[in-house]
């Protein structure tokens, strides 16, 4: 494909409006489930009363069928829309790789294979911060500083891979490194040593199970805590991120030669459209999820049976099965345990579990959030928007029954029923929409806390507070289209400290920032723009091999992006964008001392005309052949152009009708904008007096900000 | 004051073309759009506007190159070209006026002098 064709295939649409577009198609399909459901109806009723005629059934069918098929066809192809490259996310590793690199000591080459693998939006920014762990361990723990790596006969600059693929409905994320890999018995040790296991129970363990240790909480074999990662913590993180995706990750580790950790994510858990069944317990309201829910019965209260007056369980089909209240397995107040019990029998990989609500309301299709981090309940995975806007509760049936065993969650903060509805009505959580991404700011950059707004200056920085709470046209678009800039200006800035001749890089680098500073000048944030002009003015430097790119320069521009980027996420929050001085005074260093050419303005009343030999004969002709001469004076004040621009613009209006022999200034002293407010020109036309009058009323003093002028026949 | 006039806005930024546009349709021009020199070339010959809008610094075809192209095709060296550029020095001005541009216009966008410029360039 050119990179035209590239540029026709795409535009900018709204997350917002592909997830109404998703919740529609869930409408579109509910709709056509209960056309079906309908369908079935009439038609038994036909059944029994006369049957209903074989076209007739083939018709009902045929248009069954094809509104399923249309329904899920839409889905799917919704679910392609939210589809984005990794690129993006891959993208955002090459900065703080370098940094941390720098900071430890080591020499690292970041390599990304895979970049235009497709992935859900959601999936691609919840992949980010297990995979920024996983790089600074990579740098911190795994590979070896240039020293120990050509002790152990390896090259100094050793290799972290970041590798994206799919295959069948799988995502899997590779993250390599050439390092020192893991030894899984120094592992177990470690793990013992922590209490996290007996020497016993490791002995009998396979290598690939001594691993795993390393994503149990508070598990580290490093014991000095690093400014880069931490003690050790991370792994259990990453390892609960990627199973809230519904991944997993697997490990592969020589010792030696290097570790890998691979990540399979299943592509089609983001956003997800959930056939649940709606449920009323006490205030709440639940949707447990269809493949979830083995029954729901009606049984009366005698029915139930009580073990030692303590535990209650039920009988369906044959087996026992637990019964709790709702509301109370989930810490809430009981239920009003009165007539026949209201029962849902909930099956998880681990067993079944009933438990009793107050109402079953209906079946839905729900457009579903997962909560992930933001909030733990043990037993509730989501939030949602059920019919009649309410908003509810995904149930997750698989914590729920460890809950109702007394297994623990293994999170930090445990919290309740009351306080997520409390938060979600508060606006804390936003059902139905994937919750906005947690924006990272680079490393090196702080975005501006809340209450910068009303300061003036804060330490080293400067907060644009003419720019503040400007109404931004456009706004989402805008943004995502500076963040792309900016992701690839970022790229491509790392890549030219590895090329540092290459020309092409630096005038690609140079028009992202051009753009950028284009388009926040655009939307009135003119202080920033001027920002990046000072950068783009080093860039502009180095174009014309004036700079030497080394890796000072390279850092500027990295900060400079940084700057972008700070102000790009403070925008993105409604706070006012800041500058970091301290980079402008680094930039005034390697910045052109001025060139003082003060222009000379040419003193229009003290010159006459210079007409060479060509202007006199052509001057000589046009008269011979019935035409006027002219000086025209004129006055002009320019509102917003600057004065040379309209000068020249007059100077065209004027040939339009007619040769122009010379001017004072001349067009050259023009150019080199030695012109104040005034201009002489000397031309021949066919217009008489009274229509060169006319003319330059009409043209010249309406449209170019003359505002006085003389016209002299010369002959 | 245009009202059934057509403008071709070329920039290859989405939000830009928007900014523009809106301004444009105010004035009354309904607005075509082309993200760089090339595919507003095409446009431009397939269906000429009564007037071009081009930023400079575009990927493929940049807009002095389409100045040159527009004023090098006898049906379309009648249409004006206004380039719209952030760079406010005298240089650039100048290469998109040696280029063959009719008037250039400094981002941000000042709304009189875009209307101003319409009115020198379409004479109304």
């Amino acid at each position: 494909m050119t990179e035209k064709d590239v540029t026709l295939d795409r535009m900018l649409v709204k997350i917002s409006h592909l997830d109404r577009l998703l919740g529609l198609v869930g409408e579109v399909i509910i709709t056509s489930n209960s056309i079906a459901t309908t369908n079935r109806r009439i038609q038994e009723h036909y059944d029994r009363k006369a049957p209903l005629d074989k076209l007739s059934m083939d018709m009902i069918k045929a248009a069954e069928e094809s509104s399923n098929r249309i329904s899920s066809d839409l889905h799917g192809l919704v679910m392609d829309i939210r589809m984005v490259e990794i690129k993006g996310t891959f993208q955002r590793f090459r900065r703080p790789m370098r940094d941390m690199a720098k900071e430890a000591g080591k020499e690292v080459e970041f390599v990304t294979e895979g970049e235009d693998t497709l992935v859900d939006k959601t999936i691609a920014e919840k992949l980010y911060d297990p995979i920024n762990h996983q790089i600074r361990n990579a740098i911190d723990h795994g590979v070896e500083d240039p020293f120990e790596r050509q002790r152990a006969g390896k090259p100094a600059k050793a290799n972290v891979l970041l590798k994206a693929y799919q295959r069948e409905n799988n995502i899997y994320i590779e993250i390599r490194d050439d390092g020192r890999g893991m030894d899984p018995d120094a592992i177990a040790r470690a793990a013992v040593a922590r209490g996290l296991a007996s020497e016993t129970e490791t002995a009998r363990l396979s290598p690939e199970d001594k691993l795993r240790f390393i994503f149990q909480a508070g598990f580290s074999t490093k014991e000095k805590a690093s400014t880069l990662s931490g003690r050790g913590v991370g792994m259990d993180v990453v390892r609960s991120n990627i199973e809230e995706l519904g991944g997993e990750v697997v490990i592969d580790t020589r010792i030696g030669q290097g570790s890998v950790f691979i990540y399979k994510i299943p592509q089609v858990t983001a956003v997800n459209i959930l056939d649940c069944l709606t449920v009323r317990s006490g205030a709440n309201l639940f949707a447990a999820p269809i493949l979830n829910v083995v029954s729901t019965v009606r049984v009366p209260r005698a029915k139930i049976h009580v073990a030692f007056g303590k535990g209650k369980s039920i009988t369906h089909l044959g087996n026992i099965i637990p019964l709790h209240d709702l509301n109370e397995l989930l810490g809430e107040s009981p239920l009003d345990h009165a007539g026949d019990a209201t029962i849902v029998i909930l099956e998880a990989k681990k067993g079944r579990l009933a438990v009793e609500v107050s109402e079953f309301l209906a079946p839905e299709k729900l457009v579903y959030t997962p909560l992930g981090r933001m909030f733990h309940v043990q037993g509730v995975s989501g939030v949602t928007v059920m019919s009649g806007n309410k908003m509810g509760l995904v149930i997750d049936a698989a914590q729920l029954l460890d809950r109702s065993r007394g297994i623990a969650a293994d999170v930090e903060e445990e919290g309740s029923v009351s306080a997520l509805v409390k938060k979600i009505k508060e606006g804390g959580i936003q059902a139905a929409a994937p919750p906005p991404p947690v924006e990272k700011a680079p490393p090196a950059v702080t975005a501006a806390p809340a209450g910068m707004v009303e300061a003036e200056s804060f330490g080293d920085r400067k907060v644009l507070s003419s720019d503040v709470g400007r109404e931004i046209a456009h706004r989402e678009e805008f943004l995502m289209e500076l963040e792309e800039m900016l992701n690839a200006a970022g790229g491509e800035i790392l890549s030219l400290e590895q090329n540092p001749n290459d020309r092409e890089l630096l005038n690609r680098i140079f028009r992202a920032f051009h753009s950028m500073k284009g388009n926040l000048m655009m939307v009135g944030l003119t202080e920033l723009g001027s920002f990046i002009h000072e950068v783009e003015a080093i860039l502009d430097r180095a174009r014309s091999g004036d700079l030497t790119v080394d890796s000072e320069i390279v850092d500027i521009l990295l900060d400079g992006a940084d700057v972008i980027g700070a102000a790009r996420q403070a925008l993105a929050q409604g706070k006012a964008p800041s500058i970091d001085t301290g980079l402008l005074k680094t930039i005034e260093k390697f910045k052109k001392p001025l060139e003082k050419k003060e222009a000379q303005i040419v003193d229009v009343s003290q010159r006459t005309f210079h007409l060479g030999a060509l202007e006199r004969f052509n001057l000589l002709a046009r008269r011979q052949a019935g035409q006027y001469v002219y000086q025209v004076f004129l006055s002009f004040k320019p509102e917003y152009q600057q004065p040379f621009l309209v000068a020249l613009l007059i100077l065209r209006r004027l040939s339009d009708i007619g040769l122009i022999f010379g001017s004072v200034p001349a067009v050259e002293e023009i150019e080199n904008q030695s012109v104040g407010t005034q201009l002489k020109v000397m031309f021949a036309s066919q217009y008489d007096s009274e229509k060169l009058k006319e003319y330059v009323e009409s043209r010249l003093v309406k449209f170019y900000d003359v505002t006085d002028f003389e016209i002299l026949k010369t002959f | 004051m245009v009202t059934g006039k057509t403008a071709l806005v070329v920039d290859d930024y989405h939000s830009m073309r928007l900014t523009l546009k809106e301004h444009l349709q105010g004035f009354g021009f309904s607005v075509m759009e082309a993200e760089n020199g090339l595919q507003g070339l095409e446009m431009a010959r397939k269906d000429p506007p009564d007037i071009i809008f081009t930023d400079i610094v575009m990927p493929v075809m940049d807009g002095l190159e389409l100045c040159q192209e527009l004023k090098n095709d006898p049906a379309l060296v009648g249409v004006p070209v206004v380039v719209l550029s952030t760079h406010a020095d005298a240089s650039y001005i100048l290469k998109a006026i040696h280029n063959g541009a009719d008037d250039y216009v400094p981002k941000p966008i000042e709304a009189p002098l875009l209307k101003k410029v319409v009115a020198r360039l379409l004479h109304d």
